[in-house]
């Protein structure tokens, strides 16, 4: 492997990324798997970095999830996006982040379809102006939220409490990167890095300390595939494609997987415990399995923010292996007491995959 | 009277592409999507699609089937489709393969709206 | 300032050039053969043995060299070129100035650069190598990976760089079909045992006794013909790569680990000389090569004492560029014939008013 050689790559897919004043949509699904995340984002931008950011209790799902089961039509989507964009222009923005991927894919491919046919875009006008009296603006820049954290990595960087660095052994972490497939492969020019080899995370996880583990099945999908998942007859694809993956990254020794995407941070996570159900295999170290977090989760730990009010808690793969590895000052004790001081419900223990 | 004798055999359908029954949804698909003229049937979709290990179906089948009026199989080849844009990406042709599934899914009527 | 006078004036020293100066040369013409290379020879310099006979690079290029030795200027880098109603006159670095009635441009062509196929890893994993790569391993007998071990199972990947929208090359580069052909079985003469496939999109082996190749690799050496092409390399953690295609006659989507990858990359126009003269420019055609291409050869650029052969006008293999360079040549000597004969007329002319 020639590191320097996908440097040449990185050089080449740059974009603009906005410096401050965000309008920042959620995600459907992440706020309830892993429901500190985009807090985690919104905390960091807002309290380490100093920058505004806007979340708006009234926008809506961007239907991706409709639209890739072919539930919801091409032109619902578009007008619900065209909601959107207009519910940012009320609120007086013009950057517009989304947690997302599917949803940063679906966006850059109806932006896409309206540059090149004004026409639907002037149809969408009415349809939205028909349904909801409202008009809307294209906005100035439309980034993922993953490439803001890969915008200001130096700064997160150098405010760090812990590094990704193992503390018994004085090396890096070994991490497995997985980017979501509609971040860059619709539209390669829309990320960092490419579709390729991509780099959003991958410099992140370089400036926080860690070592980026390239294996053969790194550009593969991480399972979830939508119709594969939510077709309970295809499932068992779904299952089978992350099954794959795991094998294939089992001989680096992974310390840690980390995703921008909030299906593949699911599916690695869930289906770790499936397959150790199904198959009888774990791939941490003793019968652990391998960490799974967002971007903002890995640089909020390593800016120090409690792992539980992060709601670490809440990956079915125990996180504690990795905290110990990075030397994260935690309180075992209290990682099922909630906010309100209550003790929340304890997971059952699975027979195998080793949980704390 | 026919069909009063049981021979214990029959006439059968053949199974031949029968390429002179005229292909309405093909050329409807090349009016929308003109890219998928340029196929030539490389298969480099099919290589990296997220759906093509497990179900051995993938875009350049598609379009044959499409194309030799196969539309029951066709049907059945357009639900695994994921959308992620990777056959897109590697197409040396520049198939606007996305397109193409969308308005494949129009034309057999997928959609349930 | 050095000036020097000739007849035609001969850009690239590759087959083309040379056989185009032998042949003028032999009909009396003084030319000059501008090299920007330190030495002569072009592209047949990268090779080792040629199809389909297994010819010595060398020796078809000594007699040539040999031939134009004197009229050959090497590492000349043209900085300008231009044209009166008369001449031509080009400049190089050296202020050296050469003038002449006739240009020849026999520029030749460039690899393609295989780092722009992303997807097939060239640059960034170990052992995957382009066809000009291999003919040198092979001219120095040393095929070794980059661990110093023989490879045991290669992939001769086509059309890398050809008949490909992505990077702007749709055209057939027409010699890396038989090229990967005549690399695969010199890999099974030099190393026994080693399995070679070849991965194909169509097999365009148009040639006089091609055939013949295709029919020795598969029965002599045990080439395997898959007809699919590459769109995914992977280095496995042992160093080595699995590569990801569909067979498509198959119909199904395959893997195959392989030691090393052999990428059989196609023509491009060198495009220094069109650069930096517009008139030269103006000639190229929509595929990028110089000409039309055209049956009708008035229609071709030939006129006004630019000429133009080899594998500038399209991708070639030696013997068609050596074929059309002795075809242009001899329109150079009809144009110079021609100019000189009307120059004796106007002489004549001149000389009737001024006794009349």
């Amino acid at each position: 492997m020639k590191v320097d050689g996908k440097k040449v790559f990185w050089n080449e897919y740059q974009k603009d990324i906005a410096d401050d004043q965000y309008y920042f949509v959620r995600s459907c699904i992440r706020q309830n798997f892993f429901p500190g995340a985009e807090e985690a984002f919104i905390r960091i931008l807002r309290n380490d970095l100093g920058k505004d950011l806007y979340t708006d209790p009234n926008h809506t799902t961007c239907t991706g999830i409709g639209y890739h089961v072919d539930l919801v039509k091409l032109e619902t989507t578009m007008t619900v996006i065209a909601r959107q964009f207009s519910l940012m222009a009320e609120a007086g923005y013009h950057n517009f982040v989304i947690s997302c991927v599917t949803s940063f894919g679906l966006y850059n491919e109806i932006l896409d379809i309206w540059e090149k046919h004004p026409e639907i875009e002037e149809q969408v006008r009415d349809y939205l102006y028909r349904s909801t009296e409202r008009e809307f603006r294209i906005p100035e820049n439309l980034v993922h939220a993953s490439d803001i954290i890969f915008k200001f990595k130096d700064q997160i960087a150098a405010k760090t409490r812990y590094k990704l660095v193992n503390q018994y052994t004085g090396k890096p972490l070994q991490v497995v990167e997985h980017i979501g497939c509609h971040y860059a492969k619709i539209f390669p020019e829309k990320g960092i890095g490419g579709a390729e080899h991509p780099y959003v995370l991958a410099g992140l996880i370089e400036s926080l300390g860690g070592e980026v583990i390239d294996y053969p099945e790194k550009r593969m999908c991480c399972g979830f595939g939508f119709r594969q998942y939510f077709i309970k007859a295809s499932r068992g694809y779904s299952l089978s494609c992350t099954y794959r993956k795991m094998k294939s990254m089992e001989p680096y020794q992974p310390d840690l997987i980390v995703t921008n995407c909030p299906g593949c941070n699911f599916f690695f996570d869930r289906w770790q415990y499936v397959i150790s159900e199904t198959k009888g295999e774990t791939y941490g170290e003793e019968g652990n399995g391998i960490p799974v977090l967002t971007y903002e989760e890995v640089a909020a730990l390593a800016l120090g923010y409690d792992p539980w009010h992060l709601g670490l808690q809440m990956h079915q793969v125990a996180v504690e292996p990795l905290l110990g590895k990075m030397g994260v000052d935690y309180d075992p004790a209290v990682k099922y007491i909630g906010f309100s001081g209550k003790q929340l419900s304890k997971p059952q223990i699975p027979d195998l995959l080793k949980v704390y | 009277m026919i069909g009063m004798t049981d021979f214990g055999f029959k006439i059968h359908k053949d199974q031949l592409l029968d390429q002179d029954r005229p292909n309405v949804a093909y050329k409807e698909m090349i009016e929308k999507v003109p890219s998928l003229s340029l196929c030539i049937s490389c298969g480099s979709c099919t290589a990296t699609c997220n759906s093509s290990e497990m179900t051995g179906m993938g875009f350049r089948k598609l379009h044959l089937y499409l194309k030799t009026g196969l539309y029951v199989n066709l049907k059945r080849g357009l639900k695994y489709c994921q959308y992620c844009g990777k056959c897109w990406l590697v197409c040396p042709r520049g198939v606007n393969t996305r397109k193409a599934i969308v308005e494949m899914k129009r034309i057999f009527e997928i959609y349930k709206t | 300032m050095k000036r020097t006078e000739a007849d035609c004036i001969i850009i690239g020293a590759g087959p083309a050039g040379l056989k185009a100066g032998t042949i003028l040369q032999s009909l009396g013409y003084k030319i000059f053969i501008l090299e920007k290379e330190y030495q002569p020879g072009g592209k047949l310099l990268l090779w080792n043995t040629l199809f389909p006979h297994d010819e010595s690079a060398m020796e078809i290029l000594n007699p040539l060299l040999k031939d134009q030795k004197k009229n050959i200027m090497t590492s000349v880098q043209i900085e300008t070129i231009t044209k009166s109603p008369e001449e031509f006159t080009v400049a190089d670095q050296n202020q050296t100035i050469y003038t002449s009635p006739a240009l020849f441009i026999s520029t030749g062509f460039k690899p393609f650069n295989a780092g722009r196929k992303e997807e097939y890893g060239y640059g960034i994993y170990d052992n995957v190598i382009t066809s000009v790569e291999l003919e040198d391993k092979l001219k120095n007998n040393n095929i070794t990976m980059t661990n110093g071990k023989v490879p045991g199972k290669v992939a001769m990947i086509h059309c890398v760089g050809s008949r490909d929208i992505k990077v702007g090359n749709e055209y057939c580069s027409s010699v890396c079909c038989i090229t990967g052909i005549k690399q695969a079985m010199e890999l099974g003469k030099r190393i026994p045992g080693i399995q070679v496939s070849c991965l194909y999109m169509d097999l365009r082996l148009n040639g006089r006794f091609y055939e013949d190749n295709y029919k020795m690799a598969q029965m002599s050496h045990k080439i395997q013909f898959i007809r699919g092409r590459l769109s995914e390399t992977n280095e496995d953690v042992d160093g080595s790569l699995v590569i990801r295609y569909e067979d498509t006659l198959a119909g199904k989507p395959a893997k195959m680990i392989v030691d090393m990858i052999v990428l059989l990359v196609g023509m491009q126009l060198d495009k220094s000389v069109s650069r930096i003269c517009p008139l030269i420019n103006e000639q190229t055609g929509t595929d990028g090569f110089f000409g039309t291409g055209k049956i009708d050869f008035s229609s071709n650029p030939q006129k006004d004492g630019l000429f133009f052969a080899g594998a500038c006008t399209g991708p070639k293999n030696i013997t068609e560029s050596m074929n059309e360079a002795s075809r242009v040549a001899f329109e150079v000597h009809h144009f110079l014939k021609n100019s000189l004969i009307s120059e004796i007329h106007d002489r004549h002319d001149r000389f009737r008013l001024q006794n009349s």
